[in-house]
């Protein structure tokens, strides 16, 4: 083995410093939860996950109130925003900061971080540009293919909220149309717009079967006097070893216009894709299944 | 939700062993828990219908790595790559176990998933290249290269070895023993 490379015998050991300081405190049972509380008929109804389900819930929110509820109104918003491009700002607390245009309906977009680092999504591909990132002589940015929307149903609210919006924030908001328990707060306004503001709430419980371990998240959400989504506020749960998650989203410039090319196949790093059998045929490998694996793993 | 005691008895016995493993894939404490949390909630869905042939660190290993290829999809805009690692521990200097950690963890967490992948299951679980193969759903010849390139990154990124070294020997025996 050549001096370039760290040899077996040297990594063995910092493998085992490196996994060593195991903080006291974690309980790896957390994730399961003695009972569920019942749901309200709208989440409920919309938890199916369809646009027709979708359809029913908001019709069902309408119908109990006589006026549209607040729920109702969200999912409006939501569906109007869903339709238009838009830029969207991203403000997380600690400081980072991202930026991004997205056309939805064409599948994509681009966005940036202070940090130089960029994303590229068209269709189902995001190329990855980060910054700081090792990657072999003459590659740039790393392609893989994007979460489907069966996949990212798996996945907990809080992070389909901190770790996809910027990707894909309508996805966030699907689940927010579909499970968060919504009422009117008030009034809200930005540059150029008035409009209502509402508070939501998503339990850990409303994630899907079988993925548990998600927080809380509790925000607002306001949508200007056009029925669109101006900005989402939230705040996650703290979890046994992190602290509360507060980031907020604003959305603007609707129906800009998005163009976004693939970089040049010459600098992109295909992140290879599994060939095994458990992931084959899917549009990312692995992760969230619907249900666990039943076959004998090895 | 009554667990069954076999299940808390096996979580008891083994998660921190797994907990180590998720630390290595994803470079943090916090991010270990939840994907620990989040592959125990998949196995025990799927322990009733394991019977004494089948190896429970095995089904969990294999949720681990796909559960946190997918994180990782999900969650590398999140990830926070820096310009250049942190300065490594001092060298004579006591007590700095955790910070040789941090820098370890991190140089780790600089890597490509799968190269990074590649070197926890072949190093730290001492699985053979066709299992760590079978694991991430690619040829053997891929596991070896994913290994190379990574064990090249961790030079590059770790070229002081020494420090390193000098620290983990101070530093091991004061975490947890791995069982």
């Amino acid at each position: 083995m050549t001096n370039d490379l760290m040899s077996e015998e040297e990594l063995r050991p910092l493998l085992q410093a490196a996994s060593a300081d195991v903080p006291t405190g974690v309980n790896l049972l957390a994730g399961f939860r003695p009972s569920r509380r019942p749901r309200v008929l709208v989440p409920a109804l919309a938890s199916v996950g369809t646009a027709t389900a979708a359809g029913i819930a908001i019709a069902a929110a309408v119908s109990v109130g006589g006026a549209q509820s607040a729920q109702a109104q969200v999912a409006a918003a939501i569906d109007t925003t869903s339709g238009q491009s838009f830029k969207v700002h991203i403000v997380q607390e600690g400081g980072d900061v991202y930026d991004g245009i997205s056309d939805p309906a064409r599948q994509m977009g681009v966005s940036t971080s202070a940090d130089g680092s960029e994303w590229r999504y068209i269709g189902a591909t995001t190329y990855a540009r980060k910054k700081g990132a090792t990657l072999p002589a003459g590659k740039v940015w790393i392609a893989e293919q994007r979460p489907s929307r069966s996949q990212l149903a798996q996945f907990p609210a809080e992070g389909l909220l901190i770790k996809v919006a910027p990707d894909d924030p309508q996805v966030a908001l699907d689940r927010l149309r579909a499970k968060g328990r919504i009422s009117e707060d008030g009034t809200a306004s930005g540059p150029g717009w008035t409009g209502k503001r509402y508070s939501f709430a998503l339990g850990a419980s409303d994630d899907a079967k079988g993925v548990k371990g998600g927080k809380a998240v509790t925000g607002t959400i306001d949508v200007d006097s056009q029925g669109r989504v101006r900005a989402v506020s939230f705040t996650t749960a703290p979890g046994t070893m992190t602290g509360a998650l507060h980031e907020v989203m604003t959305f603007s410039d609707f129906g800009v216009a998005v163009n976004v090319t693939a970089p040049p196949a010459s600098q992109v790093l295909a992140d290879t894709q599994p060939t095994g059998k458990p992931d084959q045929g899917k549009p990312i490998g692995g992760g969230f299944s619907k249900k666990p694996p039943s076959q004998k793993p090895s | 939700m009554e667990l069954d005691a076999e299940f808390i008895a096996f979580v008891n016995r083994r998660g921190d062993h797994h907990l180590r493993t998720a630390v290595l894939l994803t470079g943090d404490w916090h991010a270990a828990e939840d994907l620990v949390q989040a592959a125990l909630v998949k196995l025990y869905g799927a322990w009733p219908r394991l019977d004494t042939t089948d190896d429970p660190d095995a089904y969990l290993r294999r949720i681990l790595v796909n559960t946190q290829r997918s994180w990782w999809r999900a969650r590398w805009r999140r990830e926070t790559p820096v310009e250049r690692l942190p300065d490594p521990p001092p060298m004579a200097d006591p007590g700095e176990s955790l910070a040789v950690a941090d820098v370890v963890r991190h140089a780790l967490a600089t890597l490509p998933p799968r190269q990074r992948t590649a070197l926890v299951l072949r190093y730290f679980e001492d699985l053979p290249e066709t299992q760590v193969a079978e694991l991430m759903g690619c040829t053997t010849g891929s596991v070896k290269t994913h290994t190379h390139r990574g064990l090249r990154a961790m030079r590059a990124l770790l070229p002081d070895l020494r420090l390193v070294r000098e620290g983990v020997n101070e530093g091991l025996g004061s975490g947890r023993e791995d069982r």
